[in-house]
């Protein structure tokens, strides 16, 4: 047995160290899940068909999930799903009582002569987009018999209840070989064989149809620029659910062929910021595999292009051509040219944001149909200074029916709302108030829209709140129509203990109307527990764990990061003050509820560190490592030293239990980081609660990196849990 | 409205092809070295996979449905995402403008597979998660002229998670 490097994180209660004892079978197991139970009212006045929920009373449900896996050694392990419910709930599941909605066991043997991988249960069958790709239930094995080559085999039916499977109302089987040579060239080919018995109801016959396909694809870099084409060619021969020709009579869908053909070639300039694409696609009437994502019938050609400028603003292009009902008669041409610039725009205020245009023709072979559209759309955002950050979203619709007597109908759309972080003593939260005007003409859907609404949330520690309240006011310009006024109204809580989440959420929907059964009045009021569970493969020593739950505080704190480890919540804050002391951290001040000692607690990174305790009577709240930015002007040096950091975390706290990351460091993070749009969080759990490394939203909009040690936090998107009161 | 269909059928293929191209790729299995046989990069330690938080997936799901008709929705779709403009330009010129998805229910989360892959810059490893996720929404708006209006559907969300360790 080895013993992770580091005892004091044992003793802040982290699972990293292997066992001692001698191993069950049972210690091998990891498992990992969580259950919710959640019980929901709802109170459904007035015509609920107008209202956006149709049952009402009692709704509750109880899901679990759960995952099991075990390493018979470091090439053979095998990986068990469950995810079921049981269910009194009309919203939440078609079926009452115990529902098993996912069933998966997956078994993974690098160690055999031919390396395998067997799937049964529920399982994702995907070949290509031509043949294959969608959720089977059934068997899947993959066999890998020499480099680069890969074998599928399996068998399944598409159905989304385990409760109400039926093996022939979709089946199928099939079988893949592909041959990869490096990461340049590959080339395969796929065989799927579907069945779909008779359904006397949809006046369907018994369907069988075979796909067939082969595939390439290849890269190469020829002067400057870096191509890769890739192509398919596909048959099918069989069965389908029939047509309509142009006339509208339909086509019997009973032995048929058809073909289906693929073609793309990509690139990209080593030197200028360019990119491209070129696409071809051409599908017959008849080619309409059951389990493909393709559109029958068509013929595409598209061009795309891309231009990144240096400040960050990329700009992208593309003209697009699709025929429709190619082989059926009366042709439908749809022609699309479009331009998208987005990035952030440099703008006072530092705005980002985009702005897309785009125009579309359709028309038809028998001229019922030409009809010319435009769309203009602009969403931008920035700050506006005293903490305020606004977003502005701009859009106008036209429509030019060149069809005799047909209406022209354009809308346009505004959009505004602003929001401001805040904070009084240890709360924190934003206020967002914001208003949308809307105005269609033209056409019977002629209306006039005005809809302000206002989001506020707060949060402390492990508690969270958000409520919103908005209004809808539509006013029709056609005859005989209704004015409706309708509000909406929401209020969220939510509180995180250890590996528990508490909530309750509450909704009323309110639709006034003059119209006859147009009115309702909905409550929703929902209570909901959810609890993670996690048994790491190996037992935690005894001896660690119960070191955990009595951390020493008799002795100096070392200046690493066990010094924050050994600050866990709830601990005597006087005691921590003194162990800073003697362990010799200098320049310890102290102001009410916050204690804060100038700390190199990761000796690699040269950023400035700050040790902080956020006390409460006496007692730990929360401690925290925060780590300055040297320069937050360059999005580079940012990302560098927060990469520099997380990696000495990583190093010394092992893999964590979450991460979560969203948006990139690039010229517009700041902005980005203020409006919620840029997430980097990881968490460990330890044992007087969790670690979260992350760059947290600030009232005072300075991006800056934190370890905290806390009993817990809110979501990942619950942005402002920095410690703001160490500025 | 004839735009909810195209949309919930999208939805079952959103942001799979994000790790993947419009066929299947090779997903190497880890195997020992061998005389031979040329060396698979090892595994993770057996505590190292394990299984995308609920959490994580309900946040991501959330997210997709706020973006429904509104053009945060586009940075979320694969790049291969099939027919991927013509659902933008559908949600943009055909769909009302007010119409929202509403979320009812999560009803499954399964992760399909997890992968190591090498990380720009090296040192760290970075686990990708497909992750197939179904769901219950409905379009909700309202028409001038016959009211309130809803359509439900029941959809599937195949999702690449990231996460770097």
């Amino acid at each position: 047995m080895t013993r992770a490097p580091g005892i004091a994180l044992a003793a802040a209660g982290i699972a990293l160290a292997p066992a001692a004892a001698a191993q069950s079978s049972w210690d091998l197991w990891s498992l990992s899940g969580s259950h919710t139970l959640r019980v929901e009212h709802y109170d459904l006045g007035g015509n609920r068909l107008a209202g956006p929920y149709l049952f009402d009373g009692v709704q509750a449900f109880d899901e679990v999930s759960l995952t099991a896996t075990r390493a018979f050694s470091a090439w053979d392990r095998l990986r068990v799903q469950l995810y079921g419910v049981a269910n009194a709930s009309d919203y939440r599941s078609r079926d009452d009582g115990l529902v098993p909605e996912r069933l998966s066991v997956v078994r993974e043997n690098g160690e055999g002569a031919v390396p395998y991988r067997v799937e049964a249960g529920d399982y994702f069958g995907y070949f290509s987009y031509r043949t294959l790709q969608r959720s089977l239930k059934g068997l899947q094995v993959e066999l890998q018999p020499g480099e680069g080559q890969s074998l599928v085999l399996l068998t399944g039916v598409n159905q989304p209840s385990w409760r109400h499977l039926q093996k022939d109302d979709d089946f199928s089987h099939g079988a893949s070989w592909l041959m990869a040579i490096g990461t340049a060239t590959k080339f395969g080919a796929n065989f799927v064989h579907n069945a779909r018995q008779a359904d006397p109801a949809l006046g369907t016959l018994d369907r069988r149809q075979s796909v067939y396909s082969v595939t390439g694809e290849h890269a190469w870099q020829a002067g400057a620029q870096k191509l890769r084409i890739e192509g398919e060619v596909a048959g099918l021969r069989g069965d389908h659910d029939g047509a309509f020709d142009a006339t509208g009579a339909r086509i019997d869908g009973q032995d048929r062929r058809g073909q289906g053909v693929f073609a793309q070639l990509s690139g990209r300039d080593a030197v200028l910021p360019l990119d491209y694409r070129l696409r071809f696609e051409r599908y017959d009437r008849d080619f309409r595999p059951n389990g493909a994502v393709i559109q029958p019938d068509r013929r595409s050609l598209e061009a795309f292009a891309g231009w990144r400028f240096p400040g960050g603003l990329a700009l992208r292009g593309r003209a697009q051509e699709f025929l429709d009902a190619f082989e059926s008669g009366n042709r439908t041409k749809t022609r699309t040219l479009g331009a998208n610039l987005s990035g952030p725009f440099g703008a006072p205020g530092g705005v980002t944001g985009q702005v897309d245009l785009f125009s579309q023709d359709v028309s038809n072979e028998a001229a019922t149909l030409d009809r010319r559209s435009w769309v203009a759309s602009a969403n931008l955002g920035g700050t506006l200074g005293a903490g305020w950050y606004a977003q502005l979203g701009l859009y106008h619709q036209s429509v030019d029916d060149r069809i005799a007597g047909a209406a022209d109908p354009r809308t346009s759309q505004v959009m505004a709302n602003a929001t401001r972080a805040w904070s009084f003593g240890p709360y924190a939260g934003s206020v967002s108030p914001g208003l949308t005007w809307r105005r269609s003409r033209g056409d019977a859907a002629a209306v006039t829209e005005l809809s302000p609404v206002v989001n506020f949330s707060v949060a402390r520690a492990a508690h969270s709140l958000n409520a919103s309240l908005g209004r809808q006011r539509l006013d029709p310009r056609m005859e005989g129509a209704f004015d409706v006024r309708t509000t909406n109204a929401r209020l969220d809580y939510r509180f995180v203990e250890g590996r528990h989440v508490f909530g309750v959420e509450a909704l009323r929907y309110d639709r006034v109307t003059d119209q006859p059964g147009g009115a309702t009045d909905t409550w929703r009021v929902a209570l909901y527990w959810t609890m993670a569970f996690d048994k790491p493969a190996r037992a935690v020593p005894a001896a660690a764990s119960a070191h955990a739950a009595a951390p020493a505080y008799a002795t100096p704190l070392g200046q690493d990061i066990s010094a924050l480890l050994a600050l866990a919540p709830g601990g005597d804050a006087e005691s921590a003050v003194r162990r800073l002391r003697d362990g010799g951290f200098a320049a310890i001040s102290r102001q009410p509820g916050l204690v804060v000692a100038e700390a190199r607690l990761l000796a690699e990174i040269e950023e400035r560190q700050r040790l902080a305790i956020v006390e409460a009577a006496g007692r730990i709240e929360r401690a925290g490592l925060v780590i300055a930015f040297d320069d937050v002007s360059s999005p580079q040096a940012v990302a560098r030293a927060f990469e520099r950091v997380r990696k000495a975390l990583l190093d010394r706290l092992g893999a964590p239990a979450a991460s979560f990351e969203e948006g990139a460091f690039d010229a517009g993070f700041v902005n980005a980081l203020g409006a919620g749009r840029f997430v980097r969080v990881m968490e460990w759990q330890a044992g007087g609660g969790r670690l979260r490394f992350g760059i947290p939203r600030r009232l005072d909009g300075e991006p800056r990196m934190e370890l905290q040690y806390a009993p817990a936090f809110g979501t990942p998107r619950d942005a402002l849990w920095s410690l703001e009161a160490l500025r | 409205m004839n735009a909810t269909r195209p949309l919930l059928f999208a939805l079952a293929v959103a942001a799979f092809a994000a790790a993947a191209q419009e066929s299947r790729t090779l997903n190497p299995i880890a195997r020992p070295p061998a005389a031979g046989t040329p060396q698979v990069r090892a595994p993770l330690a057996a505590g190292a996979l394990r299984p995308v938080s609920p959490e994580t997936v309900r946040a991501a799901i959330e997210r997709l449905v706020k973006a429904w008709n509104t053009p945060d929705l586009e940075p979320l779709l694969s790049e291969r995402f099939p027919d991927k403009a013509r659902l933008l330009d559908a949600l943009a010129a055909k769909v009302p403008r007010d119409a929202r998805l509403n979320l009812l229910a999560i009803q499954a989360i399964q992760v399909l597979e997890q992968r190591e892959v090498a990380r720009a810059g090296g040192g760290e490893r970075e686990i990708v998660s497909r992750v197939s996720v179904t769901f219950r929404t409905q379009v909700e708006f309202n028409d001038p002229a016959s009211g309130f209006q809803r359509r439900e559907g029941v959809n599937e969300a195949i999702l690449t998670v990231r996460e770097t360790f």
